[in-house]
């Protein structure tokens, strides 16, 4: 019996502290013996967020957003993890004081990818993956979205801050690819800035625009702000066209 | 003092603050109070429970044992995740604040720093404390305990439920009192048992995005506060059988339990509305000399799944290891992961040290909290 028990205790001691990092009943890292738990395809999108995979999410969000679209709950958290494919780093954005008053060029330059340590490729698609958040967002009819927000649903509330960072952020992003040097990584090449055409100028502009626009509470009214100042700092540049106002405002941002 | 620090240091003042309010994770399956020695035996107890434990996990135990005075004394137990120790002492050494950005992020007073670190830490690592106290007389005929369990747990994340970094606290708040009996029967190997609870509870399940100042506003007033303070209260019963065939050198057990047989119905404002009935059984074979016993058992709780959980959360397995009655060793597996603990028991004094992990999700691997808890009765 002496011998039994000592045998047991030092087995059962070792397997209780030899282990215990994962789930036994993990169907990734479990054990093969224990019929494994996979979760909700909610808590599998979560749980590659928390992991650091937000590609893995949105796959899982996207299909199960295809399969209900009218569950808008979701939307938000597709539009977060697709922002964060994008490199768009919404804590720091958090981190951040709105209530500075600077513009949202300002504001917004060290939350998102920049292009200057990126390839060209890699910059673009970052670019199409904060579109897709945006285009998420837009996808909940607005009535929806402000009566849900009025009733004080918070996935409504995240859906128009979110719309709102989302697209200040891609307008940033969008200008961003002109005024960086493509060939000296963190440095400005102003030179750039003739690159852009008029219709990347209205682009810009109109995702301004809209998420100056987006109806919401106090949450977005410190970016909103800054979108409105920048508006009209554009505004007032000379020039006849937009393009040439833009390229005049990014200018005098960059000697100032 | 960046914006997120303000915004989250706000949040968790607020909710650490009604900390007198005890308040998580809403009731499942487990018994509402659980001896740390059970716990660490994968908190297997249906067949075999420990001191005070025995009222709460299956009170037919009652019946088998030796003497009429079992117990008389009390109990209390502080627990933590490692990471909120971890996180008190980076924030302490001032070590806290690893991120650059929370670096930059961070200015002003040292105060403002040191909470900072704070917020910066409970992103990466969740905290989860409590405490359980229990003042019990037990006998062979029945027993009597008051009991308090109070497990708070406070964990942010950079994509809370819509997206959005949020706070999430949640607390498990668990006063009363519980009378338990146990009924022989004309056959030696047979005992009901039965335990009377009134119950004094609150689960406070609260999230709250840090960009959402409107909301974290309201956390602030006075009626919040007083709301997130109030309890429900309730009485319940709990039924079971015990079938134990005792051998030379190996018994063997099968029990049986109800828990808040026709649901208990809990009174007031707070959550939960009730405790659900639950059914749950286990069997367990001891190999023993006259001084030492090794007890092997296996728990299935909620077989009607009527708070559904998965089945790893529901299958608890363990052995407990007694030595000449004074040591005790116990290991098992807990929501699919390890557990263990140990025992000294001497003439007036019990500590205790146990480790078990507590997934908070349905999902493994999704919201674990690592839990130590030490524990010192004191009794006759």
């Amino acid at each position: 019996m002496k011998i039994l028990s000592i045998c047991t205790a030092v087995l059962l001691l070792s397997t209780a502290c030899g282990s215990g990092e994962n789930n036994l009943a993990d169907c990734e890292k479990g054990s093969a013996s224990v019929p494994c738990e996979e979760g909700s395809a909610e808590d599998r999108a979560r749980k590659a967020l928390d992991a650091g995979d937000p590609a893995t999410a949105v796959q899982i969000l996207s299909d199960l957003i295809t399969a209900e679209p009218e569950v808008y709950a979701r939307y938000p958290l597709l539009a977060s993890a697709q922002a964060a494919v994008a490199g768009f780093d919404i804590l720091n954005v958090v981190r951040a004081q709105f209530s500075g008053g600077g513009s949202v060029f300002d504001l917004m330059k060290n939350f998102l990818p920049d292009p200057a340590t990126m390839t060209t490729e890699a910059y673009q698609a970052a670019l199409v993956s904060m579109a897709a958040a945006v285009t998420t967002l837009r996808s909940v009819p607005e009535s929806q979205r402000v009566a849900a927000a009025d009733a004080g649903e918070s996935w409504a509330k995240s859906t128009s801050f979110q719309l709102t960072l989302y697209q200040s952020g891609y307008s940033v992003m969008y200008l961003n690819q002109f005024t960086f040097s493509t060939t000296n990584p963190g440095e400005i090449d102003v030179a750039r800035l003739e690159t852009m055409s008029d219709a990347d100028a209205a682009a810009i502009l109109a995702n301004l625009a809209a998420a100056a626009s987006v109806q919401q509470g106090e949450q977005g009214a410190a970016v909103q702000s800054a979108v409105a100042s920048a508006q009209a700092s554009i505004a007032a540049q000379p020039g006849t066209t937009d393009r040439e106002r833009l390229i005049a405002y990014t200018r005098s941002r960059q000697s100032s | 003092m960046s914006a997120l620090s303000k915004n989250l240091g706000l949040c968790c003042a607020i909710l650490a603050g009604s900390h007198g309010l005890p308040a998580f994770a809403q009731k499942n399956s487990a018994p509402i109070y659980q001896d740390p020695f059970d716990l660490g035996a994968g908190g297997a107890s249906l067949t075999r429970a420990s001191q005070v434990g025995v009222l709460f996990s299956n009170p037919a135990l009652l019946a088998y044992g030796g003497g009429f005075h079992r117990w008389l004394g009390t109990e209390f137990s502080v627990l933590s995740n490692r990471e909120s120790i971890e996180t008190v002492r980076g924030v302490i050494t001032g070590s806290g604040g690893e991120d650059d950005a929370s670096a930059e992020s961070t200015e002003g007073t040292e105060e403002g720093s040191e909470t900072a670190d704070f917020v910066e830490k409970i992103f990466d690592d969740p905290v989860h404390i409590g405490w359980g106290s229990t003042l019990a007389w037990i006998t062979s005929l029945g027993g009597f305990s008051v009991f308090s369990r109070f497990e708070p747990d406070l964990r942010a994340r950079q994509f809370g439920a819509t997206g959005l970094p949020e706070v999430r606290f949640r607390a498990e708040s668990y006063h009363g009192a519980i009378a338990g009996t146990s009924l022989r029967t004309p056959w030696r190997w047979l005992a009901f048992g039965a335990a009377a609870k009134y119950l004094y509870v609150s689960e406070p399940d609260i999230a709250v995005e840090i960009t959402d100042e409107a909301k974290i506003a309201e956390l602030s007033s006075p009626d919040f506060v007083q709301n997130l303070a109030s309890h429900n209260t309730g009485v319940g019963l709990d039924g079971s059988v015990l079938a134990f065939f005792q051998g030379r050198r190996v018994d063997y057990s099968f029990a049986g339990k109800i828990d808040d047989i026709g649901d208990t119905k809990l009174s007031g404002e707070q959550n939960p509305e009730s405790f659900r009935q639950v059914m749950s059984a286990g069997a367990a074979i001891t190999f023993h000399t006259g001084a030492d016993a090794l007890h092997l058992a296996l728990d299935m709780r909620d077989i009607g799944e009527v708070y559904g959980e998965p089945l790893y959360k529901r299958v608890h397995a363990g052995a407990k290891l007694t030595l000449r009655t004074w040591v005790g060793l116990s290991a098992g597996i807990h929501h699919g992961y390890p557990s263990f603990g140990a025992e000294v028991d001497l003439i007036l004094l019990r500590l205790s040290a146990t480790s078990w992990t507590r997934e908070m999700s349905n999902t493994p691997g999704l919201d674990t909290r690592r839990i130590w808890l030490v524990s010192l009765s004191a009794g006759i």
